[in-house]
């Protein structure tokens, strides 16, 4: 187990694992670290949310436990279950024993009594099937958990998950309580589909992993595409930050980006040009994920430019936050420009 | 605020109070901090200290501000609270900053002279003037209220009357302070123009630097450490910065009261704050709604044993019961559909209906939506796209719909059960948003009954009041009756406040 100094340390431990950080970042890690509290983490998928906690297992040293959240998990196989085939090979062997036992008590109260003062030991340890937060709870050196996209799961599992992140133990109604035997760093993921409960987020350091920097973008690309030229690199990751100030369903994210720029790579070495200009269209289906996204990139990108956002752009942010701050009639600003459409629009409605 | 001797012994002191100013500030600015969030506070700035400013603010935001719509708030908490305060004196951080600091103490703070001590943070010496006004009789000292309001000094004849300088005291005077600034005032124009003026104007920000300073140079691991004999502030250093805290706090306090005076500094953006409410209102609904029940119960650990399938299953291992099943109804997850509508009549509410829609697609598992004024029109993906207000306006230039049309329900309803049954199903449930203002066109409340029989569970929410209902146009006493729930909400709050119902009415 290693403690990180500061952030710097921190930041230069997970640059070695491949895993650039920027600073705001690093210091909010550090600190979950130092604190021992649970850092939650928001943002939208593919922004090393994930990476983060391998990297940090890997740079600090210790053992990665994760537990994948998805809906209808339970605490069976969250926490714990019992090994019930295992407890009834143990009962199957226990009889014949006992039928020899029990042959020397020629009273039945006796027998029970007998019976009564035994510890089978059915409700032990070893009996138990480990789930991943048990396994953390229980594992002698530290190790770092991990509970991905704990937004998948419903709002019970969240509440007992409280009990665990805040108090590190688990009750097991039949052998009692277990303490954290070291203390777990404990890192959740949200992809932020669903709002999580207060309680929760109360309960951790919060912070939200977005979109980074064109320099870092190009770091990290190069960092764990060490194939990828430079200046390829530069090129996609251009490209990838158009592509998200367009209005997509999914922007493309870091892990898209990366994936793009190998392709890009794979396919100029065909072509034996360096420039991505050519292969745009399968860096589109790299980094989109939906049709109607990758249609709207290619008109935008064409130079025609979506009729349907064109009267948005048209209206004034300065107006907006005017009108808005008059809550007596707040959809003014979402009509305007368009009061004398109607007819026209009628007309196409009827139509169909 | 009282400081007692035992709390001026602990080095840490300082660290406390300015946790629970900022803790307080934030609380200002909208950031919900609770006590324990205080406590992870003060424990940040014992760890991370106040010299990187930067470093600072990323941890203390990933500490409090849990929320989007909290960020700007602890943004602008912070920036008062730390960045007001004169970066110059913490920039140069290699001289000893203790000694530094040790040695600017008695020149900012003689407690002995009265006089300086009032205008060290200056709230004081007003607070003074005030309790004159009010405390003595006028005619006793011949005060004029229209010669001069500014240079009544602690020095006058008064000063020796007896006027609370405590915080508490303090920051009542304050607020009088700032009237009588403005009463100074010849013009109309220049109320509004520099409210804050007398507050930020009359605060010397110095001994929150100093503070900071001290912040700096505290060394946590030392103080941890135990063995820092060599490093204790001696007892009349740690008087002074006592008293510095305190006089601090009360700047603050002043400081925190300032801007809501102030609109230009107010916090702008109500839009963020309304979709911030429709959030958490559809998220309490959501939460407390369930889907219908599954149509096959899946197996769990806990439950019901189901004797049968269990005894079928044990015949593989000669009658013994390894896998034993066991059985437990659970609902489905939610599935929604939202019929918004966007006429003419609801205008006013549209935005509000179109969020709530955006923010349920944005929550439930599969939700869809149906925006409509006299004919249905499915507008999930124009919703989809993108986000925030500009979808809105998406869905409103959809072509099919007509904005100029008279709403008519029960064109819709039955639209909706010829053309859009695909939409329709037993394991949907349906919230319709909207008036119910038919304009004089058949209602077809049958068609909503119709409807009903259809789905899941149906709810209504309407902008209007119960008592506007028995109007002619009006046919929502009439559709109330096919609904499981109606709901009376204008905007998010509202909405809020009948989360619970209309949850529990669509379960």
């Amino acid at each position: 187990m290693t403690a990180f100094a500061d952030s710097a340390a921190l930041k230069d431990a997970l640059r070695r694992h491949d895993y650039i950080a920027d600073d705001e970042f690093a210091v909010v890690v550090h600190l979950a670290t130092v604190l021992d509290r649970p850092l939650l983490l928001e943002g939208p998928a593919g922004v090393g949310k994930t990476e983060l906690a391998k990297a940090l297992a890997a740079a600090g040293g210790r053992k990665l436990v994760r537990l994948q959240c998805y809906e209808g998990l339970d605490d069976s196989r969250a926490l714990y279950e019992w090994d019930y085939a295992k407890q009834l090979l143990h009962v199957q062997m226990l009889r014949d024993r006992i039928g020899d036992r029990l042959a020397a008590y020629p009273d039945l109260a006796d027998a029970s009594r007998f019976l009564a003062e035994q510890d089978f030991g059915l409700y032990s340890e070893s009996f138990l099937a480990v789930r991943p937060l048990l396994e953390a709870v229980i594992s002698p050196e530290p190790v770092v958990l991990l509970v991905d996209e704990v937004d998948r799961t419903e709002e019970s599992m969240e509440a007992l998950l409280l009990e665990i992140l805040a108090e590190r133990q688990i009750t097991i109604p039949e052998v009692g309580t277990f303490t954290a035997r070291s203390a777990p760093w404990v890192i959740l993921t949200s992809n932020d589909t669903r709002e999580l409960s207060a309680a929760l987020k109360r309960r951790c350091l919060h912070y939200h992993v977005g979109y980074p920097t064109p320099e870092r973008e190009r770091e990290i690309v190069t960092a764990r595409a060490p194939e990828v030229p430079a200046a390829t690199a530069a090129e996609v990751v251009e490209f990838a930050r158009t592509l998200r100030e367009m209005p997509l369903r999914k922007s493309p994210s870091i892990s898209e980006v990366i994936d793009a720029a190998r392709a890009a790579t794979v396919l100029s070495a065909h072509a034996g040009d360096g420039s991505i200009r050519h292969v745009r269209d399968v860096l589109l289906a790299a980094l989109l994920k939906y049709t109607g996204d990758v249609t709207l990139a290619r008109t935008r990108l064409d130079g025609a430019p979506d009729p349907a956002d064109e009267p948005v752009a048209d209206v004034p942010p300065a107006e907006r936050v005017t009108v808005a701050s008059r809550p007596a009639n707040t959809t003014t600003a979402v009509f305007r420009g368009r009061g004398g459409g109607g007819r026209d629009t009628a007309r196409v409605g009827a139509r169909r | 605020m009282r400081v007692s001797d035992l709390d001026a012994r602990r080095p840490a002191y300082p660290l406390d109070v300015v946790a629970a100013v900022f803790a307080r500030l934030l609380r200002h600015h909208g950031v919900a901090a609770s006590p324990a969030e205080t406590i992870e506070i003060r424990r940040v700035l014992g760890l991370v200290g106040a010299r990187d400013r930067d470093v600072l603010r990323a941890a203390l935001r990933a500490v409090c501000a849990k929320y989007a719509h909290e960020q700007a708030g602890f943004d602008r908490a912070f920036d008062a609270l730390f960045l007001t305060a004169g970066p110059d004196t913490v920039s140069d951080g290699s001289p000893p900053l203790r000694a530094q600091f040790a040695e600017s103490l008695p020149a900012a703070l003689e407690i002995d002279d009265e006089q300086q001590l009032a205008r060290y943070a200056e709230y004081n010496e007003r607070a003074a003037e005030v309790g004159d006004l009010f405390d003595t009789p006028e005619a006793d000292k011949g005060f004029n209220p229209h010669k001069d309001d500014d240079d009544v000094s602690m020095t006058s004849a008064d000063a020796d009357l007896s006027v609370d300088t405590g915080a508490d005291s303090g920051r009542r005077g304050v607020t009088y302070t700032v009237d009588v600034d403005r009463a100074a005032t010849a013009t109309v124009g220049d109320l509004s123009a520099n409210p804050g003026a007398a507050v930020s104007g009359s605060l010397s920000w110095d001994d929150p630097a100093s503070i900071l300073a001290w912040l700096d140079a505290y060394d946590p691991h030392r103080a941890y450490g135990g063995d820092t004999a060599d490093e204790q502030l001696t007892e009349a250093q740690l008087n002074r910065l006592v008293e510095a805290v305190e006089a601090f706090v009360a700047a603050l306090a002043q400081a925190v009261e300032a801007p809501v005076d102030d609109p230009s500094d107010a916090p702008v953006d109500p839009t963020a704050a309304h979709r911030a409410e429709i959030d958490l209102a559809c998220h309490e609904v959501l939460r407390r709604m369930r889907g219908p029940a599954r149509p096959r119960p899946r197996e769990r650990a806990g439950g019901r044993l189901d004797l049968r399938r269990t005894v079928r299953g044990s015949m593989r291992t000669e009658g013994v019961p390894f896998h034993l099943v066991v059985r437990s109804p659970r609902p489905d997850r939610v599935r929604l559909l939202v019929l918004a509508d966007v006429s003419l009549s609801v205008r006013p509410v549209t935005a509000f209906t179109l969020r709530l829609a955006q923010a349920m697609h944005g929550r439930a598992h599969r939700c869809r939506v149906v925006a409509f004024v006299d004919r249905p029109v499915e507008v999930t993906q124009q919703l989809l796209a993108g986000g925030g207000d500009g979808a809105l306006a998406r869905v409103l230039a959809h072509p099919a719909v007509d904005l100029e049309a008279s709403s008519d329900y029960g064109r819709v309803f039955d639209e909706m059960l010829t053309d859009h049954a695909g939409l329709l199903d037993a394991r949907t449930s349906v919230l319709v948003v909207g008036d119910g203002r038919c304009n004089g066109l058949p209602a077809r409340a049958d068609r909503l009954a119709d409807l009903r029989r259809r789905v899941h569970r149906l709810a209504w929410i309407t902008p209007e009041p119960e008592r506007y209902w028995q109007q002619a146009t009006c046919a929502m006493p009439d559709y109330a009756e096919a609904c499981d729930r109606v709901v009376v909400a204008r905007d998010g709050a509202q909405l809020l406040d009948r989360a619970a119902e209309l949850g529990h009415a669509l379960r």
